[in-house]
């Protein structure tokens, strides 16, 4: 008798979990992703200096957003503002740990920014 | 051709005409006139009143709250911001601007707002906060889960950026209703009804002026006194009087009579400070009772009202009898008219004047905060932009930790304050990453405008200074390292004036050679000089600069041990460069502008840059975790929460005047500040006097973040804290320390049991 009310609160609780989203897990996509959504969205149709408000929220937000800051640090690199995007490359890798991928992508834009401001001209 | 001469003679009838003819082409020409000259001084009095009152003024707000899931927060937080943004508490929420709440779950209900970067639609929003977090939040009507919603910031001043002139605007619903009710009662009582000028009213006080001949009694409406102050003439002419009463008569026709009297409100002159006009209740609040408009008593209102018909005849700072007469005039009028009760009238007749001793600036809630503000908007924007009318500031301002800052500092005050009755206190929190200002006071009453101590006032530093000279060591690492021994002893320099200059240590005890991280987290005096020294106080200004300091500073060795004087924002600045490890990010208030047409102005965006390696600051940091934790800090660090990673310093300068605390956690910095105005000792040191607010602000707002790992080049060793070099368990005094790899001691101490290996081991490390 009690394994069977054993079995089905088991079954229940299997039931439960299979329906209900596991709150330890975002049920969407994070307000951070959202946001660097739209940035893309904008720098996407040219407004750059939207998309650049957009991930400042985000670095708001979560100011250890290592993403947001190298998205600024690219953004930069476009506005061929070279030294900006070299300190913004450099907070992402500071908030990069972990992310070997990341880092590496932040490490050859910071090579980059400091070639293009050394260009002549 | 011949003319044909008309009759020489006329008759008479003819002579009537062209008499006629003449007064009905001066009456004509008269009346056009005086049209035109209606239409002249219409355009005036427009031109005036639209450039003045009608000028849209600026309005201030608050960061938005931004709601998300998992973000950390208390439903008394979020109540918090929810009523100071003007939010009902009502049973359902469902209406624009309500919201319920009951056990962690609200439902608001917020109308469309535009936000600097965009619109944020009207919608009702659930939210669940469970154990301080948000763990819900999604669309009422949809059920859709919402990744992030921003709630309508709370509005917190409004300003004309632009203009030099200072007045603290008001609306009328914002004074207290008996104001303009004594206004009208004492001042014009036939406001409401009369279209400008009140016949009756003149012939009354022409009458009476005329009986005792002389001027007594002004037969002016509000209406005309508003003009009259416009043009800023006081000339009592009749050609005057006369424009006067037909710009009257023309602002009622063009404006409203609640507009005219808000503007009247806004625009009266209530008093003279040195060359600085008060004009205004708002300002006028501040100047006699330092206080807002929205706070004056009974006796207070009645106070200004009495004041109008003649500042300076009825000052009450310097004419406090005939100020009080006059008051209880206007009391009692009231409580002829049934408007106040008998108790009131009472009440009020009997209160003195309490007039505020020194006068006071100031506008809004928050005075210290924006006086930051505007100082930035001057700095950042151009001027013909803040001309512009109708502006919307977007700030950096976060009212929930303005008001765990504010009550903070009120309660250490008021267990201090029976001791120390003239005891003055600033405080700055700032944001690690943006830099944003999250909070600021400018005094030990937050909400009263006056010295805006955060922001104006520079002070000596003391000791919060030596992180410089310490930064300035261990970024040389192969030179200094946290284990590197600093010699702490008498030191006489002989200085240009012929005195010596011995420094000495706060508990006057030499304490010989002690590894660097003990003599700042101790804060030997002695030892940072002699530090100092050997640096070159070149060096140690250099990094002063680096770190944000824009000050000058003189080459004494004395500044080393924080003569110089900063304000507690420029204090902030330099410690924000530490919290950010290296990363120096300008401190600012102000997010973003948008004009009339919600069209953003110039922005002016974050900006951050490189100036010290971040293996050297983390190191500097670790000291400076241990001051607060073990060193000068312990009686209240050592209470703190372990999970929180803060670090901060004490400032306590000569014979104890001035009281600060600098530090920061994982999200958050700040600096408090405790002081006299004029300097006299308080009898606190940093750690007894401003430590206990900062560790009561951070253990409200820090969360429980991570503190960042540290930078891949640091490593740890145990290390004998009598000779720095590297220790094990025969060691009694060990401490682990950080390095940057590579400058970590390679020599065991006397004390460790592999004292004789030493060499084995460098030999055994060469082939690792």
């Amino acid at each position: 008798m009690m394994r069977r009310y054993a079995g089905i609160l088991l079954m229940l609780s299997l039931a439960g979990c299979s329906t209900l989203p596991k709150p330890t897990e975002p049920q969407s996509i994070s307000a951070a992703d959202t946001l660097l959504a739209q940035a893309d969205n904008k720098a996407a149709n040219g407004e750059t200096v939207q998309a650049i408000a957009i991930l400042e929220r985000a670095v708001r937000l979560q100011p250890r957003n290592a993403r947001a800051w190298l998205r600024l640090a690219e953004l930069y690199l476009t506005r061929h503002e070279y030294r900006k995007a070299e300190q913004f490359a450099g907070r992402a890798v500071q908030f990069a740990a972990g992310d070997p991928p990341l880092i590496q992508r932040s490490k050859a834009l910071i090579k980059q920014a400091n070639e293009l401001q050394n260009e002549p001209g | 051709m011949p003319k044909k001469q008309p009759p020489r003679k006329k008759s008479k009838p003819a002579t009537k005409r062209r008499w006629l003819t003449w007064l009905l082409l001066i009456l004509f020409i008269s009346s056009l006139g005086l049209i035109g000259y209606t239409a002249y001084l219409d355009q005036v009095v427009q031109k005036k009143f639209e450039g003045k009152r009608w000028s849209v003024p600026s309005r201030v707000y608050a960061r938005a709250l931004e709601l998300y899931r998992q973000q950390p927060l208390t439903p008394e937080n979020l109540r918090t911001e929810l009523d100071l943004a003007g939010y009902q508490a009502t049973a359902n929420g469902l209406d624009p601007n309500t919201y319920r709440h009951s056990a962690g779950r609200f439902m608001i209900t917020s109308r469309a707002f535009r936000h600097w970067d965009g619109e944020e639609p009207a919608r009702s929003i659930s939210l669940q906060i469970k154990g301080g977090v948000v763990v819900q939040l999604s669309d009422a009507n949809s059920e859709q889960p919402l990744s992030l919603v921003r709630l309508r910031p709370v509005e917190i001043g409004i300003i004309r950026p632009a203009h030099q002139e200072d007045r603290i605007l008001v609306q009328l619903e914002q004074l207290p209703p008996l104001l303009p009710i004594a206004l009208q009662a004492i001042e014009d009582r036939k406001f409401a009804r009369h279209p400008g000028i009140d016949l009756q009213g003149i012939i009354r006080a022409a009458w009476a002026n005329l009986r005792a001949g002389r001027v007594v009694q002004g037969g002016s409406t509000l209406t005309q006194q508003l003009v009259k102050n416009f043009f800023l003439n006081s000339e009592r002419t009749l050609s005057r009087k006369i424009n006067e009463a037909i710009m009257a008569l023309l602002l009622e026709w063009r404006f409203e009579k609640p507009q005219i009297l808000e503007a009247y409100i806004n625009e009266i002159y209530l008093g003279q400070d040195g060359n600085r006009a008060i004009h205004g209740f708002g300002l006028a609040a501040q100047f006699y009772f330092n206080k807002p408009a929205q706070n004056l008593t009974l006796a207070e209102s009645a106070l200004l009202v009495a004041i109008v018909r003649g500042p300076a005849y009825y000052d009450p700072r310097r004419q406090p009898q005939r100020a009080i007469e006059r008051r209880n005039q206007v009391i009692e009028t009231l409580h002829r008219d049934g408007v106040i009760s008998s108790s009131e009238a009472a009440a009020a007749l009997a209160s003195p004047l309490a007039v505020a001793p020194k006068p006071n600036r100031g506008e809004g809630r928050y005075p210290a905060f924006m006086g930051l503000v505007k100082q930035q908007l001057a700095h950042h924007y151009r001027d013909q932009d803040l001309r512009s009318e109708g502006l919307r500031i977007f700030t950096t301002l976060d009212p929930i930790i303005q008001q765990t800052t504010e009550r903070a500092l009120v309660k250490q005050l008021e267990r201090l304050q029976p001791d120390r009755a003239k005891l003055q206190a600033a405080a700055v929190v700032s944001r690690l990453g943006s830099a944003e200002v999250s909070a600021m006071v400018g005094a030990a009453e937050p909400h009263y405008w006056g010295f805006n101590r955060a922001l104006e006032m520079r002070r000596p530093v003391g000791s919060l200074l030596k992180p410089a000279i310490y930064l300035t060591a261990l970024a040389q690492s192969q030179r200094y390292t946290l284990a590197t021994l600093i010699e702490d002893e008498v030191i006489n320099l002989p200085q240009s004036d012929g005195t010596v200059w011995s420094p000495a240590n706060y508990d006057h005890i030499s304490h010989g050679a002690v590894p660097l991280i003990s003599a700042l987290s101790q804060s030997y005096n002695q030892a940072a000089v002699k530090l100092g020294l050997e640096l070159g106080l070149r060096s140690v200004a250099d990094t002063l600069q680096q770190l944000g300091i824009d000050a000058s500073i003189p080459p004494y060795p004395s500044v080393m041990l924080g003569t110089l004087e900063l304000s507690p924002l420029a204090v902030a600045q330099m410690y924000q460069t530490l919290a950010d490890r290296g990363y120096y990010t300008p401190l600012r208030a102000v997010r973003d502008v948008l004009d009339a047409r919600d069209q953003p102005l110039q922005r002016y965006g974050l900006n951050t840059e490189k100036r010290f390696s971040s293996a050297a600051v983390y190191l500097l940091n670790e000291a400076l975790r241990l001051a607060l934790r073990e060193g000068t800090g312990k009686r209240v660090g050592a209470q703190l929460p372990p999970s929180l990673s803060l670090a901060g310093k004490t400032g306590t300068t000569n014979q104890l005047r001035d009281s600060w605390f600098a530090g920061f956690g994982s999200e958050y910095l700040s600096v408090v500040w405790l002081g006299n105005d004029d300097n006299q000792v308080i009898g606190l040191s940093g750690a007894s006097g401003a430590l206990p607010i900062w560790a009561a602000i951070m253990g409200e707002i820090e969360g429980n973040l991570e503190p960042l790992p540290a930078p891949p080049n640091i490593i740890r060793r145990w290390i004998d804290a009598d000779s720095g070099l590297l220790a094990d368990a025969g060691c009694e005094a060990r401490f682990e320390l950080a390095f940057i790899r590579g400058t970590e001691p390679q020599t065991y101490a006397p004390c460790s049991t592999r004292r004789e290996w030493g060499v084995l081991d460098r030999l055994k490390k060469w082939f690792e």
